[in-house]
């Protein structure tokens, strides 16, 4: 779905629209609008962000704070940190309509590379961003997929955001659902940040773009965006709470408020005319593809409605999973599809949470009967949510036909330890297959995929303190062909890697004026080259139409 | 190379209808034979058939429904909305269409209530579900809290104005500061071709300090601007009033007018700056949507820059759009430059104007001009060569600028005796043996790095014809370069 493919090129985008769309002759309003625009005014406040790669493009996201109806950035894209190496550069145009985002796809990319970029405005340059494009489909190389969810920013630090940013290896990260939460500050898992910050309830345009804004000032949050690509998906909290219950349902204007700042703000290009459609795969070279589901949009009404995913979508991965022949199919799955009953029966007696899978066994029974008779090996579900770790195999007449791997919640509440203590026992017991257990701790976790095995590991820090350090919590393996959870267990390394520090300087301006330097000088020398190129061209022609007059003579 | 726009969404055809007739609403009109057999062809293809839909309650301005509160679980809805549907919408007769003739096929009316206080209000349409197409929105300032006068818009957007269109997430948004008391209709459309899907409209109003008019709020009467420098405008209270035009290329939420005379044809220069000011746009005659000239929102200088072509003699006038007029002291300078050149010289003359206008507001503006060096003599030059003279002098267009930076180093001068076809270069008094006319030799350093000027050392000798030729140095990569073309003169003398 790649929209521009643009290589050593600058370009107006949107100007195709602009040609084909107006009448040039037109008198009134709009004949000025076929101009070329240029930069604008504006600041990069919001950090930068990147993500859909694939393994010849990457979406770049970036926006400038500028209180224009209308203004425009460059991206500059570059092989080297230094922006030496530019292999694209871009003009973007914004408006109050996007919230001023800036969003621009460039193709033409080398697979398994990282890239690094910048967005300049008249007056600002952004961070530098660094990105990663995936494997080639007949890539050997190992993959490691991040995933989280469930981020409330009241309920305390990412800091397992911060642990991942420093992952390296990460070649994507992946947000299973909520994103955001729509409440005021403090209402829903208390005032884990402290007293004094303003987060209204998220109800309308104004106020989703606001709370997007505020999680992304988040300092691990916007780390992690600026160092590694991201697929996201939404639950509902990115709107409020269990919406599709009916009881009551959101106004039009509030769920197309939260479904538009969604897009606006995170580095992803809508489908062709399927405007708010988020389910796709992403290949990760010979042994892994990324299957993400959108659990919300399309589920019927009720509690539980009739359909959870929605038959287009139901079939689309159906048919995904039987095709693809990646090693590993990682299903990106927003809602917990294990049963959690409480009975030796699970969902069948006494189901706990009717918003999961669990309200919809009929579909669930499809999909895993599909996976079943298809003799589709190695489906890993990668679920949020719950706000709980777990890892469950997925059983059809008595056999494990698939994996799942909570990732627990970023900081969303869990369980209190004494229900935990009490309760955890209990539920394993009753749930024979739910391999691991953890309502307590929070955090996020990483799925890494080689030709043999997949391997998993959950990684949790003290949500209460600020840049707590990491550790793994536990740690799965899960050969080819197994279809079941192991665990190896254990408490891991304290701690991630260091990641390359953003850019420090004692100053911001003087950090600033580096910057400014180096994006100018990286956009002058290929305009340059550009220019040069041009003017040999015309020499040229010049030279042929010469020859040409000479010979006529 | 001048960019090339990409293609990245295929646009539906769209249907050419002349429905904008000028000359409705009491406002003098234009209109042509042509005119009049569009506007019957258009009635007739209007005609409404047997069953279609029956038109929808705000088909037009005066049926304009208000936006609604809306409720939410978990907290208050400041904004105010409206679901609109399409079916059996039609176009406008009369209503200025502003994102050109296929703009506001199928249109729905909002109304947006008056406020006793000056306010922010953004106005937003998008999509409700499904296609990735941008509805089109303008927005009317009512004079008064009641009225349909929709002759000119204030504000317009759509997928020309709201970003890049293969995102596919536009949504139109037009902010606007409003005087207290006024209501405004909100036009919501769709194009031909497009698929007339549901639009969500919302309204978000910001209440602002009641503060003053500065001078020049209405274009009617607005101060006159001398041609020149140093002149400053004050920003602060401006709003956007309900004879505004808009401009969808440069958008702002407010302005003030000033005019300027004009004495002669040419290339004109206009800039302004300061952190206030968020547009410049030009208009050759009374402000309308149709006599806009040029406009600058954009550009890697502090100061907005605009060049545009003055055909005729008179007035014109100049808005300076601003988007924070609630701020305390808000002002912008403003300076008009010219003529550059007669206007034949046209775009040509632009990158150069641009430079001057922004460096005569800001000493310290970065060059953008990166055309190179193109040196020309000045036009007496070949006359006086001819009476005996040595001066040469010139000027020069084209500052390959790098860095902000202008890289023209120098100006090199070969003079040549012409003879047979062959030139004999000049080096000191004396003329070498005949050579190549191609290649100059003994060029001289001649003294200025924009208008420059060398004395040859002695007068041409009588009797013979010269080739003079200037040429351009740059400076790149800390070594000095030719750039640009070899411009000759030639002298009978």
């Amino acid at each position: 779905m790649s929209r521009i493919s643009i290589t050593r090129r600058e370009l107006v985008v949107a100007g195709g629209s602009l040609a084909a769309g107006l009448a040039l002759t037109t008198p009134a309003h709009a004949r000025l609008l076929p101009t070329t625009r240029g930069v604008g005014r504006g600041q990069f406040l919001d950090g930068v962000a990147s993500g859909e790669p694939s393994s010849d493009a990457v979406t770049f996201w970036g926006r400038l704070t500028t209180s224009a109806p209308r203004s425009a950035a460059r991206l500059v894209v570059a092989e080297d940190a230094g922006l030496t190496r530019t292999v694209a550069t871009v003009v973007v145009p914004t408006s109050a309509g996007v919230d001023h985002t800036l969003k621009a796809r460039v193709g033409g990319l080398k697979p398994s590379q990282h890239y690094f970029y910048v967005w300049q405005s008249s007056t600002d340059v952004s961070p530098l961003g660094r990105t990663k494009t995936a494997p080639a489909a007949d890539s050997d190389t190992p993959v490691s997929v991040a995933y989280s969810s469930c981020q409330n920013y009241s309920a305390g630090y990412f800091n397992g955001h911060r642990d991942a940013a420093a992952f390296d290896e990460i070649d994507i990260c992946a947000f299973l659902g909520d994103y955001t939460y729509e409440y005021p500050y403090a209402e829903y898992g208390g005032a884990g940040r402290g007293p004094g910050v303003v987060d209204p309830a998220s109800t309308d345009l104004e106020t989703y773009r606001g709370k997007l804004r505020l999680y992304r000032a988040d300092a691990a949050l916007r780390e992690l965006h600026r160092l590694h690509p991201v697929v996201h998906v939404w639950d509902d909290h990115e709107i409020a709470d269990n919406y599709t219950d009916g009881a009551p349902s959101p106004s039009d204007l509030q769920r197309n408020a939260g479904y538009r700042a969604s897009f606006e703000w995170l580095p992803r290009l809508a489908f062709q005319n399927d405007r708010f459609r988020l389910y796709r795969s992403l290949r990760y070279g010979k042994h892994a593809e990324l299957f993400i589901t959108d659990q919300r949009q399309y589920r019927s009404t009720g509690d539980p409605g009739t359909t959870m995913l929605g038959r287009p979508q139901l079939d689309w991965l159906k048919r995904g999973l039987q095709g693809s022949n990646a090693t590993f199919k990682l299903v990106g799955n927003p809602d917990m599809i294990a049963p959690l009953g409480l009975s030796p029966l699970g969902a069948t007696l006494a189901t706990i949470n009717s918003d999961q899978w669990d309200g919809y066994p009929q579909e669930r029974a499809e999909l895993l009967r599909h996976i079943a008779d298809r003799g589709i090996s190695d489906v890993v579900f990668l679920t949020g949510d719950i706000h709980l770790y777990m890892a469950n195999d997925l059983l059809l007449d008595g056999r494990s036909v698939a994996t799942e791997y909570i990732g627990g919640s970023v900081t969303s509440p869990g369980l209190p330890d004494l229900v935990s203590a009490l309760g955890a026992p209990a539920i394993q017991a009753l749930n024979t297959h739910i391999r691991y257990f953890n309502g307590i701790d929070h955090g996020w976790a990483i799925a890494r995929v080689t030709k043999d095995e997949l391997k998993v590991e959950f990684r949790s820090s003290d949500i209460t303190k600020k840049d707590a350090p990491s550790r793994t919590l536990a740690a799965f393996t899960q050969p080819v062909g197994r279809n079941a959870v192991m665990q190896t267990a254990g408490v891991g390394t304290v701690g991630g890697r260091a990641a390359p520090a953003a850019a420090r300087a004692s100053t911001r301006s003087a950090a600033l004026r580096t910057r400014r330097r180096k994006v100018q000088t990286a956009a002058d020398r290929d305009l340059e080259r550009r220019i040069g190129l041009a003017e040999s061209a015309a020499r040229r022609r010049r030279g042929r139409r010469s020859a040409a007059k000479g010979k006529a003579v | 190379m001048r960019a090339r726009p990409t293609a990245t969404t295929r646009r539906p055809s769209a249907t050419v209808l002349a429905l904008d007739l000028p000359g409705s609403a009491g406002r003098p009109g234009r209109r042509t034979l042509r005119g009049v057999v569009l506007a019957v062809a258009t009635l007739a293809a209007l005609a409404v058939p047997a069953g279609a839909s029956a038109a929808i309650p705000n088909d037009g301005p005066a049926g304009a429904l208000p936006l609604l509160p809306a409720t939410a679980e978990n907290g208050p809805i400041t904004e105010r909305q409206r679901t609109l549907a399409f079916d059996g919408a039609t176009p406008d007769a009369g209503t200025p269409r502003c994102l050109g003739p296929a703009s506001f096929e199928q249109t729905a009316w909002l109304r947006v209530e008056p406020d006793s206080r000056v306010r922010r209000l953004t106005v937003e349409a998008a999509v409700k579900d499904g296609s990735t197409s941008t509805p089109d929105l303008a927005a009317y300032v009512q004079n008064g809290a009641t009225g349909t006068d929709v002759r000119e818009p204030q504000g317009c957007s759509g997928r020309e104005t709201a970003g890049d269109a293969s995102r596919g997430d536009l949504g139109a948004s037009v902010p606007l500061v409003v005087p207290a008391g006024a209501s405004v209709l909100v036009q919501v459309g769709w194009r031909s071709g497009d698929a007339a899907v549901p639009v969500v409209a919302s309204a978000a109003s910001e209440a602002l300090p009641a503060l003053p008019a500065p001078a020049g709020q209405a274009f009617a009467g607005a101060p006159f601007a001398a041609r020149g420098t140093g002149l400053v405008v004050a920003l602060t209270g401006a709003t956007t009033t309900s004879l505004d035009p808009a401009q969808p290329r440069c958008a702002s939420q407010a302005g003030v007018w000033r005019r300027v005379r004009i004495a002669r044809k040419g290339v004109y220069a206009a800039a302004t700056a300061g952190d206030a000011a968020g547009t410049l746009t030009v208009y050759s005659t009374t402000p309308s949507g149709d006599t806009a000239k040029a406009c600058a929102d954009d550009g890697t200088t502090p100061a907005l820059t605009t060049v545009f072509r003055a055909t005729r003699t008179g007035t014109y006038w100049l808005r300076v759009g601003t988007d924070t007029p609630e701020k305390a002291a808000s002002q912008a300078g403003l300076a008009i430059l010219g003529p550059y050149g007669t206007s034949k010289a046209g775009t040509a003359a632009a990158p150069a104007a641009r430079d001057r206008a922004a460096r005569a507001i800001d000493p310290k503006a970065p060059c953008t001009d990166r055309r190179a060096p193109r040196p020309a003599f000045d036009a007496t030059v070949a006359r006086k060569l001819k009476r005996g003279g040595r001066a040469v002098r010139g000027g020069n267009d084209g500052a390959a600028c790098v860095n902000g930076r202008s890289t023209v180093s120098r100006f090199t001068v070969a003079v040549a005796r012409v003879r047979g076809g062959r030139c004999s270069w000049r080096t000191g008094r004396r003329f070498g043996a005949p050579r190549s006319c191609a290649v100059p030799r003994g060029a001289r350093r001649a003294s200025g790095t924009d208008r420059w000027r060398t004395t040859l050392p002695t007068a041409l000798p009588r009797g013979a014809r010269y080739r003079v030729v200037v040429r351009a140095q740059v400076r790149k990569g800390g070594k000095l370069r030719n750039s640009g073309p070899r411009v000759t003169l030639g002298v009978k003398r």
